[in-house]
Formats: structure tokens, C-alpha cells, sequence
């Protein structure tokens, strides 16, 4: 139960962070909203429907990590691999965490998910509830350290259950902090924001941690049996 | 959000294009029409792209589409844009996309050419459009683009040159108390060396040792360091802007003065030399940091607060909502909304009271300190205080446009402009620094010439750097005006025009506008006349008959006997003509009101002696109705305008003093005549158009006179613009862009003595601080080079002249007036 805690607070401490860099999607497609129904924002309605999008992309993302944690699980052979994945994801998460505080650099050219990208900008002139749909799905696929942190914590979960429950979770913990800013007009300081930032990093460091640390006690311990 | 083009200056990029946070190790790049952008993310950059993509060409100026306000608004702006970091609300009403309006409180500038050097500073930094820095107010106003700078930075420009600023909500408790600290500490190490080096001194007398001598002077150097250099570093810091920028300070002579005090004993002590000077270093920072303080608190008594009590719509209000209520701030406020104001509370907006009652202080409004007590249906204003009783408040205005506020800045716009004679103190105090300099390097290298003295020399250029810094100089204007402006507002006097304050005193030609200046301008029921017959029989059936009309005359004759406890009572067959009167039946009778006209189209008759009374009346600008039944007319109603109680007084008084009186009106030349005959005035015109009074304004300052003009500022708006000095009386509510340089917030005619009372008084002040402060200077420099002085004592020399100029101002800030005020106050009516 704790675990699955540990997703949703990443998700709500990292979602200061989204609040600068989808932010402005929502306040984009609110004023467009405020255009079309004359000085409203969008309504409630839009907002909740946007973010099931979001959500429905990360689940999705998630049953993947499933598959594959599931696929894992059914190869796993002395229960051996798995000690394996848990201290690679666990490595990968620290490494991860490290690239969010800033420490290490992105990797790769980081050209993104420009496919995503283009459906934003397609969705993003929408007006329909269907539309704010598309865009939460495809919000949901932009290039973002968190989700793909949260993506390596869920494919060494070693369910299919538990990778869309984490999945599911972090996504709910980011919504809060977007919706308040979509209803009303929030200020949350640059200050506050990089503070949220740097905690959800430290939570994936932890996270990555604990599997590391799990993975080398059942690896030390399976040892230990064989020897 | 989108910050825009990378700064123009060549600053690195420190945070994300899009969210505003720190750049990682290697920052994500993009390229945008040809600029290279820094992301903290890829998630950023794609983001940025979308939006560049949906909205078009924004590469140019991103920071012009309403998209990137609204972020502005969300507070998810980017850049360094933290705006609140530094606890400043959102960019004031008055955003252009593109340009934000900070207001800021800047602390620690001495005299005028602080706000100078910092205007020329924040203007060369790349970003800012226009600066504004008032030295009387200490305040800042800058226009910044928000895309190229944000407002932490633009303090860090004011903190580089040793002043603090602070968002204008926040009190500067924490930084006082800092500088405190640096006095605290500098003034106790001071004395220590002041002991040790009199010790020295003593020594010298009974043949102490050489030795002994070196040995005392370590401690002497280990104690003045700190006080030289952290003590010290505010005033070292200041004066350094301020002689990097050409604008050399107090602080730059002082600082120089115990920074080379400090060196030159520093090499003494390096060579084992005996003439050490550490204690002239130390004193000369402590006496700078305790003078400054001593300023700022004499300042602060001068000015006081109430320019930060006046400027309203930062408070908060009970906002009236479905039957609950909920607090918000006064901004927020739309007209229309319904505010609760319950006891104890200030009243937040201007509005109409729409339910309960109370008794409030308007003092903050009018000065007038005894409390006034309010009902359903009448106006209120910001700024009131409710001592008794809950009141509903409509608002009439949105919470940050109240009149009190609409004052305030008024006033801060008069504080921040200089007046001639300030421009001219400016331009001296400029001039005198660079030859002052000259001076003191004149007379260093002569005494060195002479005497072949180093360190006689060196103290002696010191001396003179010092005391002649024209510190009291550049203050003695502005405080005077600060001072007098502040008087004038403890009396509900504005002063929008700070030229006045040098005009005022000089005024010779007085016009005073008749209708709401000298009378109520409110026409009533002034006189019932009968002819044979009952008074209240003659109203009680007049205002009958008038109950049924809706003519503004037949209003005030209702009110009238109902004032007199006399109720009307219906008539029946009411018959109306328009223009000549009304009738109708009561009690069996046929009753007619109306002019002489209507008498006689309902054969009413009128005996000659009658008819005389009336004309007499209406000769003296009165209205008569008259009232008639049974073929004859029974009495006659007079309605006029009265004269407000005090206005004779006020117009004799003005006499003695000498002033020449006219009295202009738009009424009928016999109306304004017979009111200037009861007043004693010679000079009178009536009938004169808006046009002409401005005319009659030209004629008399053609002749050289100052032309005072007093109106109610609504139709002598040209003529208040024209006169040396306009007095506009009385609030105009929703249009204080009234012309008049200085408004009054109360309508009785005492006011016009006050005001002439205050700029009389603020012209003899600034007078005396312009003198005093030169003599200062000019009695001290001689001294200086002559010897008669040393460092310290010139310090101190310096701030005593300062203090004597702010004491004086103060004199007039705290004063009331000598034309007793209260005692009229108090007065019955």
C-alpha cells in the first residue's frame, strides 16, 4: 500500500513542475474556451475530461510496462531476472532522478515525442469535449522525465495490476495542482514550483533506491541459498 | 510562460524558455527563427513549439499575444519572473502585454541626487522603459518589459548601488533593524578605539615606548577593520555608485575620507609609523551610520505614513455574497458589489450605504475629526472609519478606484515633481560637489606645499570634502513640500501642484465663485410671505397642491413644510401646466400655485403692495411662487440659495488681510450683486459664462497679479487652469481629473483660509531651510580649510545642518493652523 503511495506524491510534488510546462496548454485551451462562450473559462467539464485524457494516456503507458513486467514475470526463471530488473530499474530510476534535479544531463539528442507533439498543436484548436480528449491523450505522450520514471517503476512492479495502479496514481497526483491553476487563476512562484521539482526528484531517487536495494538483497539472498 | 528572445545583454540563459526553472547541467537547445532557446527539458521544448505553432508568428514578441498574459496573470511565467518571490502582486491594472508596472519603496536615499543617480542607472539597464523615483515619497515607479527582466532583478540593480527596495506592501522592519545592527556594532567598536587611541595620545604626553605604542596599535587595527569594512560597506558601497556614476554623495566623500584615513594608517602601521588614524576612519563611519539613521527617523516624522495610509484598495473587504460573506481584497471589489462594513472597520470603497446605519470618522477624508452620522441612501467613501454600527455599502466604483486613492496618487504625482526652486537646489548641489572636490584637493596640496605636512594636508582636504557636501541643501525643498503637503491633508486639503507651494504665498487677486463657494448652491424655501393670512395654512395647502407635481420646486416646498412638521394631504382634479403652475381642490376649495401668470389666468388677484415684495425678492435672485384661492392671492413662497454660515466671516477676514475680492457667477448680475453687497465685496460680476471668468483670470494676471481662484471645479475648470493657484471645494465624485491645483474635500468657506494659511506657511519654511542649509555650508567650508575643524566634527557639522532643515520642516508638518481651526469645528451649524 505504502508503494503505491510513493507514485501519487511524486505525481502531486512533480506536478509543480507541470504547472510550468503544460500550464500553459490549459490556459491556452481555457481562453480559447473564453473566446467561444464569451468571457467564461472553460468549464469544469473540459478541465476533468482533459485530464482523463492525460490519465487514459499514462494508463495506457502503463498496462505497456505491465506486459512486459507481467512477461518478465512469467520468464522468470528462479525468480533470478527479477532481482536483476529491480537493481537495473532501480539504477535507472537514481539516474533518472538525477537527470531532474539537474545533476546529469538530458540523454540522448532529446528530440522528444515529436508525434505527440503534433497532436497537441492539432488538439489544441479543438473546441469539443471530444477534442480536450485527444489532447490529454496526447499531453499525456509528451517528452516528461516523471511519467518515464514512473513507466520504469511500473514495468519492474512485476504485475499487471500494480504497473497500472501506479501508473493510474501518479497520474492522479498531477492533476490537482493543474486543475486549480485551469478554475481559477493560481500563483504558485517559480520558487515553489523547482522546490516541488527537486522533492518528486528525490522521490524517484528514493524509489530507485529501495528497488536497488531489494533487488540486491533478493540477488545476495538467492546467492546466499545457492551457496 | 514563453520568455521571449533570450536577453539582448550578453547574459547567459540561466532558466527554461518555457517554465522559468534552472537549466540542468546541459540544458536541452532549441532552435526558433533562428535563435537558439535553452530548456530545462524536451518536455518544455515541445510544449513551447505547440504553442509557437498555434499561435502563429509569436517568435518575434511573444510576449504580445494574450495567451502570454493570461500566463502572466496564472502566475506560470517564465524567465527569472518570480514575481512571487518577491511578494509582489500581479502586475498592476494597467498592463500592456508587453510592459509591467512596478511599484517600488526604495530605502536610504539621503537627498535628491539619490533619486537621480538611481533614475540614470535603472534607465541604461536593458529592459526598462521609464523610471520614476521620487525622492519625497521613496518611491519607484519603473515600466519594465517582463520578457527581458523581472522584478527581483531590477531590485538587485537598486541593492548594487547600496539602496534597498521593497515591494510596496512589505515593511522594511527587517533591513531597518539590520542597519541598526551595522550602528550598533560600529559605534561600540568605535569606542573601543576611540580609548585605545586616546590612550596613544595620553601616551605621547608621558613618553610611552615605542614599542608599547606598536603594540597598542595591532588592537587598534583588528577593531577597525570590521567597522571600516562591514560596518562600513553600505556607506563604501553608495558612494561608490554614486561617484561611478557622477553623482558623488555624502557617502562618496565620507567614504573616501575614512577609507584613506584607513589606508594611510594601514601603510603607518605596515612601516611602523606612529601617526595612526584609525579612529578618524571609524568615527567618521559610525557618525555617517548614526546620522543616516537620525535622518530617516526625523524624515520619517516629517512625512509619516499617511501616504501609505491614504493609498487605498490595499486592504481587504467583506464582499456580500448569496447571503454569506467572504473577504477580498479591495481590488477585487466590482462596482455594484455589496460590501459589509461592521464596527471598528474601515469603510474599503465608495458606494451608497443600502442598509443599517452608523456614525463614522471621516477624518482621514476631511479632517475633520468629529464624527458624522450616515443612513440608508447616502454616499460614503473610502478611507472612512465606522466607529458605531454595521452598514451595507454598495460600491460605485471598482475597490481600487476610490477618491481617496485617486488623492493619494495625485499627491504622490506632486511629490515626485520637482519645483522650480528644487530644480534649482538640484542643479547646485550637482555643481557643488565637483568644485567641493576641487577645493579640498586645492587645499591639501597647498598645505602641503606650505607645510610640507602630509597628514595635516590630508585631514584638512578631508574636512572640506565633508562639510561641504550640500546634503542639507537638496532636502531643504522637498521636505518643506512633503511637510506641507502632509499639513494640507491633516485638513482635507490636497495639493496636486507643488509649483503652488512657491506661488501661494504671493497670491494678490482672490475670485471667488459664487454658487457653491460662497452659497450652499442648494436651492430651498427660504421665506414664506402672508398677506393677511395664516403661515401654515398658506403651506399646508401650497405644499398640497404641490404634492402631486413632480417639478423640483414643488419638491423642495413639500420638504419644506414637512420639515416644519406639517403633512400634505392629497388634493383632488390636480391640474399641471408646465412652466406656470398647479392647482387643485381640497377641502372644497380650489387652490392655485403657481407664477404671476397663472394668478392671473385663474383670477387671482394681486395688490400692488404684493406685487412690490415679490419683485424685491426676485431682484435678489429668489424664486417666489405664489399661492391663491377664493379670487385672491394669499402668500407667496420665496426660494433661493443661501449664503454657507461662515462666508461673511471668511470674506472680511480675507479683506483685512489685503486681498482684492471678486465675486463672479453664472446667476443673474442682481443675484451676484446682492450677495457681494451682503458680503462687502466691491468687485462682482454676474452672468458670466465658464469662458469669461478665464478671461477675467487672464486680465488680472496680465495687470501682475497672482490670481487665486476658488470654485466647485466643475464649471470653472478653464479658469482653475488658468489661475496661479486653484482651489477646487468639495468632492467630485467619479472625476477628480479636476484642473484645480489643490482639491479640498470640505465646501466650508474656512478652507480657503487654510489653504492660503498653509502655502504661506510652506514658503516661509522652504525659504529658512534654503537658508540655513547654505549658511551651513558657506560658514563651514572657510572653517574647514582653515583648520578650525577635523573630520569627525565636520560629520557631524554636516548632519546637524541636515537635522536642523528636517527639524524645521517638521515644525511645519506637525503644526495646525492659527486661524482655529478646531474652535470653528466645534462651532454650532
Amino acid at each position: 500500500m505504502l508503494e503505491m503511495l510513493g507514485p501519487f506524491f511524486i505525481g502531486a510534488a512533480g506536478s509543480l513542475h507541470c504547472v510550468g510546462m503544460c500550464g500553459p496548454i490549459v490556459v491556452a485551451y481555457s481562453l480559447q474556451r473564453a473566446d467561444a462562450a464569451g468571457g467564461a473559462r472553460a468549464g469544469l467539464g473540459h478541465h476533468l475530461i482533459f485530464h482523463l485524457g492525460r490519465l487514459s494516456s499514462y494508463m495506457l503507458l502503463g498496462a505497456v510496462a505491465g506486459v512486459v513486467a507481467h512477461l518478465m514475470n512469467l520468464e522468470a526463471f528462479m525468480g533470478q531476472l527479477r532481482s536483476w530488473v529491480s537493481l537495473l530499474a532501480g539504477t535507472t530510476l537514481v539516474l533518472m532522478g538525477l537527470v531532474l534535479t539537474g545533476s546529469l544531463p538530458f540523454p540522448g539528442r532529446g528530440q522528444g515525442n515529436a508525434g505527440a507533439a503534433r497532436w497537441v498543436s492539432r488538439f489544441l484548436g479543438a473546441r469539443s469535449l471530444a477534442g480536450k480528449l485527444g489532447l490529454g491523450v496526447a499531453t499525456g505522450f509528451l517528452p516528461c522525465m516523471l511519467p518515464w520514471a514512473m513507466m520504469v517503476k511500473a514495468a519492474s512492479s512485476g504485475g499487471m495490476l500494480e504497473a497500472l495502479a501506479i501508473m493510474a496514481l501518479f497520474g492522479l497526483g498531477t492533476v490537482p495542482a493543474l486543475l486549480f491553476l485551469g478554475i481559477s487563476a493560481s500563483s504558485v512562484s517559480s520558487r515553489f514550483r523547482l522546490v516541488g521539482e527537486r522533492i518528486a526528484a528525490l522521490g524517484v531517487i528514493l524509489m530507485g533506491s529501495l528497488l536497488f536495494y531489494k533487488g540486491a538483497k533478493a540477488l545476495f539472498h538467492l546467492k546466499g541459498l545457492a551457496g | 510562460m514563453i520568455s521571449g528572445p533570450p536577453r539582448r545583454n550578453a547574459l547567459p540563459q540561466e532558466s527554461c524558455s518555457l517554465c522559468g526553472l534552472p537549466l540542468g547541467r546541459r540544458p536541452v537547445k532549441g532552435w526558433i527563427n533562428g535563435r537558439e532557446m535553452l530548456y530545462c527539458c524536451p518536455g518544455c521544448r515541445a510544449v513551447y513549439q505547440i504553442l509557437l505553432a498555434r499561435y502563429g508568428v509569436i517568435p518575434e514578441d511573444p510576449t504580445r499575444t494574450e495567451l502570454y498574459r493570461e500566463c502572466l496573470k496564472a502566475g506560470i511565467i517564465s524567465g527569472t519572473e518570480s514575481a512571487q518571490d518577491n511578494k509582489i502582486s500581479e502586475p498592476q491594472g494597467s498592463v500592456s502585454p508587453d510592459s509591467v508596472e512596478l511599484r517600488l519603496r526604495v530605502s536610504g536615499m539621503g537627498c535628491p541626487a539619490c533619486a537621480w543617480l538611481l533614475e540614470r542607472v535603472l534607465e541604461k539597464t536593458d529592459g526598462i522603459r521609464e523610471v520614476k523615483v521620487s525622492f519625497s515619497s521613496d518611491k519607484a515607479k519603473i515600466t519594465y518589459e517582463p520578457s527581458r527582466l523581472s522584478p527581483k532583478e531590477i531590485m538587485a540593480v537598486i541593492g548594487s548601488l547600496g539602496y534597498q527596495s521593497f515591494s510596496e506592501e512589505i515593511h522594511e522592519a527587517g533591513q531597518e533593524s539590520a542597519s541598526r545592527i551595522r550602528l550598533g556594532v560600529a559605534a561600540l567598536i568605535t569606542a573601543h578605539v576611540m580609548m585605545i587611541s586616546w590612550a596613544l595620545y595620553v601616551g605621547f604626553l608621558e613618553e610611552l615606548s615605542r614599542d608599547s605604542v606598536l603594540y597598542l596599535s595591532i588592537p587598534l587595527l583588528g577593531l577597525s577593520t570590521p567597522v571600516v569594512f562591514w560596518c562600513g560597506l553600505p556607506v563604501i558601497r553608495k558612494g561608490y555608485s554614486g561617484a561611478r556614476n557622477l553623482v558623488p554623495n555624502l557617502e562618496s566623500l565620507v567614504g573616501l575620507g575614512a577609507l584613506s584615513a584607513y589606508f594611510y594608517s594601514l601603510v603607518q602601521f605596515l612601516w611602523r609609523g606612529l601617526h595612526l588614524y584609525f579612529d578618524t576612519a571609524c568615527m567618521l563611519i559610525t557618525l555617517v551610520l548614526l546620522g543616516r539613521h537620525l535622518e530617516q527617523r526625523a524624515r520619517s516624522s516629517v512625512g509619516g505614513d499617511w501616504l501609505e495610509r491614504m493609498g487605498a484598495g490595499h486592504g481587504k473587504a467583506r464582499l456580500l455574497e448569496r447571503g454569506s460573506t467572504r473577504w477580498v481584497s479591495t481590488r477585487e471589489v466590482r462596482k455594484g458589489d455589496l460590501v459589509l462594513v461592521e464596527e471598528g472597520e474601515g469603510v474599503p470603497v465608495d458606494g451608497l450605504v443600502v442598509e443599517g446605519e452608523g456614525t463614522l470618522d471621516l477624518s482621514m477624508l476631511t479632517g475633520e475629526s468629529k464624527p458624522v452620522k450616515l443612513g440608508e441612501g447616502e454616499a460614503v467613501l473610502a478611507g472612512a472609519f465606522l466607529l458605531k454600527g454595521c452598514l451595507g455599502i454598495q460600491a460605485k466604483e471598482n475597490g481600487e478606484r476610490s477618491w481617496l486613492s485617486s488623492m493619494a496618487s495625485m499627491v504622490e504625482a506632486a511629490l515626485s515633481r520637482p519645483s522650480a526652486w528644487e530644480r534649482m537646489a538640484d542643479r547646485i548641489s550637482r555643481w557643488f560637489v565637483p568644485a567641493v572636490v576641487l577645493l579640498g584637493a586645492g587645499t591639501a596640496i597647498w598645505i602641503w606645499a606650505e607645510d610640507g605636512l602630509l597628514e595635516e594636508a590630508l585631514m584638512r582636504g578631508l574636512t572640506v570634502l565633508v562639510v561641504a557636501c550640500p546634503c542639507a541643501l537638496g532636502v531643504a525643498t522637498p521636505l518643506a513640500r512633503v511637510a506641507a503637503v502632509g499639513l494640507g491633508r491633516k485638513f482635507g486639503i490636497y495639493i496636486r501642484d507643488p509649483e503652488v507651494l512657491e506661488a501661494g504665498g504671493k497670491i494678490q487677486s482672490l475670485i471667488l465663485d459664487k454658487t457653491g463657494t460662497i452659497t450652499q448652491g442648494v436651492f430651498s424655501v427660504q421665506e414664506v410671505i402672508c398677506f393677511q393670512e395664516n403661515p401654515e395654512l398658506v403651506l399646508f395647502r401650497a405644499s398640497s397642491v404641490e404634492l402631486s407635481s413632480a417639478h423640483f420646486l414643488a419638491r423642495k416646498v413639500v420638504a419644506f413644510a414637512r420639515g416644519l412638521s406639517i403633512s400634505p394631504q392629497e388634493v383632488k382634479e390636480f391640474l399641471e401646466e408646465p412652466g406656470e403652475g398647479v392647482c387643485g381642490i381640497l377641502e372644497g376649495v380650489r387652490i392655485c400655485v403657481g407664477n404671476r401668470a397663472w394668478m392671473a389666468k385663474w383670477g387671482l388677484g394681486m395688490s400692488e403692495e404684493q406685487d412690490r415684495e415679490a419683485s424685491t425678492r426676485e431682484s435678489q435672485g429668489c424664486t417666489v411662487i405664489f399661492v391663491g384661492w377664493d379670487g385672491r392671492v394669499r402668500g407667496a413662497m420665496v426660494l433661493g440659495d443661501s449664503l454657507k454660515p461662515g462666508a461673511l466671516e471668511v470674506v472680511s477676514s480675507l479683506k483685512d488681510q489685503g486681498f482684492e475680492i471678486w465675486l463672479v457667477s453664472g446667476d443673474s448680475p442682481g443675484t451676484t450683486s446682492w450677495v457681494a453687497r451682503q458680503l462687502g465685496i466691491e468687485r462682482f460680476l454676474g452672468g458670466v459664462l465658464p469662458q469669461e471668468k478665464a478671461s477675467l483670470v487672464d486680465r488680472l494676471s496680465r495687470e501682475g497679479k497672482k490670481v487665486c481662484i476658488v470654485g466647485d471645479g466643475i464649471n470653472d475648470a478653464p479658469a482653475l487652469a488658468l489661475a496661479h493657484l486653484g482651489i477646487s471645494l468639495g468632492k467630485s465624485l467619479g472625476s477628480p481629473s479636476t484642473v484645480a491645483s489643490v482639491q479640498a474635500a470640505r465646501t466650508d468657506p474656512w478652507v480657503i483660509l487654510d489653504v492660503l494659511e498653509i502655502l504661506r506657511r510652506a514658503r516661509k519654511t522652504v525659504l529658512q531651510n534654503l537658508v540655513l542649509s547654505l549658511l551651513y555650508n558657506l560658514a563651514a567650508i572657510p572653517a574647514a580649510m582653515a583648520g578650525f575643524l577635523n573630520p569627525p566634527l565636520a560629520v557631524l557639522a554636516m548632519f546637524a545642518s541636515s537635522l536642523t532643515v528636517i527639524w524645521n520642516s517638521r515644525l511645519l508638518a506637525k503644526g495646525t493652523l492659527s486661524s482655529h481651526y478646531p474652535a470653528r469645528m466645534d462651532a454650532p451649524g
